[in-house]
């Protein structure tokens, strides 16, 4: 049954990914392109994972290593980068050479040779991936490269909001939500971890407490709740 | 002092957080925790990169 958690994993950030995309072009800023596209991935990843549970597809699997083992962190990552970086042409510069980057992940997935290995549905994709896809050098190091990138970013950036507006004592409601999004970050990318230590089920866990988090942090972050309160004081004292 | 500065200094003033167990406390406390789960994470991924931790 848990290899099935995965579809709510998907329900959980397709939601959360028309809720930063519809945001988005209330608004225009590219932090929300940005991250409504990393959701995005991270739904196609979770979805894939979720396929993989039910039948075996070459295709899907290369869409569940680029997605979810590749892109999705670095593009989360990238939305954080335009959110606190003041500077467009440093970011843009970053944006660009993710892009590329990401091209050539896609090339080299989809170019990378399967073996015969026979694909087992009741076992994680992330267990059985190495034995089927073979990777070569670029496309391991790419991997590592584009979640550092990615995690640093968004989980540090998280971080260092939250520690920003709880050092001025403003905004509370900000500061929770900064704390949820770097702990929901946090879940799929010590994922590995999980399964290196056998926990193979807490995977998928992690995966939807994760998305949880994180698009609870958003909708926390993103309401007026206290910009009213002074607001209101105001009137009251008007 | 104008209006808008009034207002100002009194919006600013009541969005103060108060001092509080879990605000003065726990959410450091958190994001220490946080912040030593993301160096662990990071420094398994650089010692993936540099070959120092096992990648099949």
């Amino acid at each position: 049954m848990l290899h099935l958690l995965p579809f709510s994993s998907t329900l959980v950030t397709v939601a959360f990914a028309v809720a930063v995309f519809s945001r988005y072009f209330r608004r225009g800023s590219a932090h929300l392109l940005f991250w409504g596209i990393g959701l995005a991935l991270y739904g196609l990843g979770t979805f894939s994972e979720a396929f993989l549970g039910l039948a075996w597809s070459s295709f899907m699997l290369r869409v569940w290593y680029i997605c979810g083992a590749m892109l999705t962190a670095a593009w989360l990552g990238q939305g954080t980068m335009y959110l606190l970086v003041r500077k467009p042409g440093v970011v843009n510069g970053f944006a660009i050479g993710l892009a590329i980057v990401s091209v050539v992940a896609i090339v080299s997935v989809f170019l990378a040779p399967m073996t015969n290995v026979a694909y087992n549905t009741s076992l994680p994709a992330s267990v059985q991936y190495k034995d089927i896809l073979t990777r070569n050098a670029l496309m391991i190091v790419l991997t590592i490269l584009l979640n550092i990138y990615g995690t640093v970013l968004l989980v540090g950036g998280a971080l260092y909001s939250a520690f920003l507006f709880w050092r001025k004592r403003v905004l509370a409601h900000r500061v929770i939500a900064n704390v949820l999004i770097a702990a929901g970050a946090l879940m799929p990318a010590s994922a590995g971890t999980f399964v290196k230590l056998g926990l193979t089920d807490w995977l998928y866990v992690s995966e939807l407490l994760g998305a949880i988090l994180m698009f609870i942090g958003f909708l926390q972050a993103t309401s007026q709740q206290l910009a009213k309160a002074p607001a209101a004081q105001l009137a009251q004292s008007s | 002092m104008s209006a808008s500065s009034d207002q100002k200094q009194l919006a600013r003033a009541t969005s103060r957080v108060p001092h509080s167990f879990f605000y003065d406390r726990a959410i450091p406390a958190f994001l220490i925790v946080l912040a030593v789960a993301l160096g662990v994470v990071m420094i398994l991924a650089i010692g993936a990169l540099t070959g120092l931790v096992p990648v099949r």
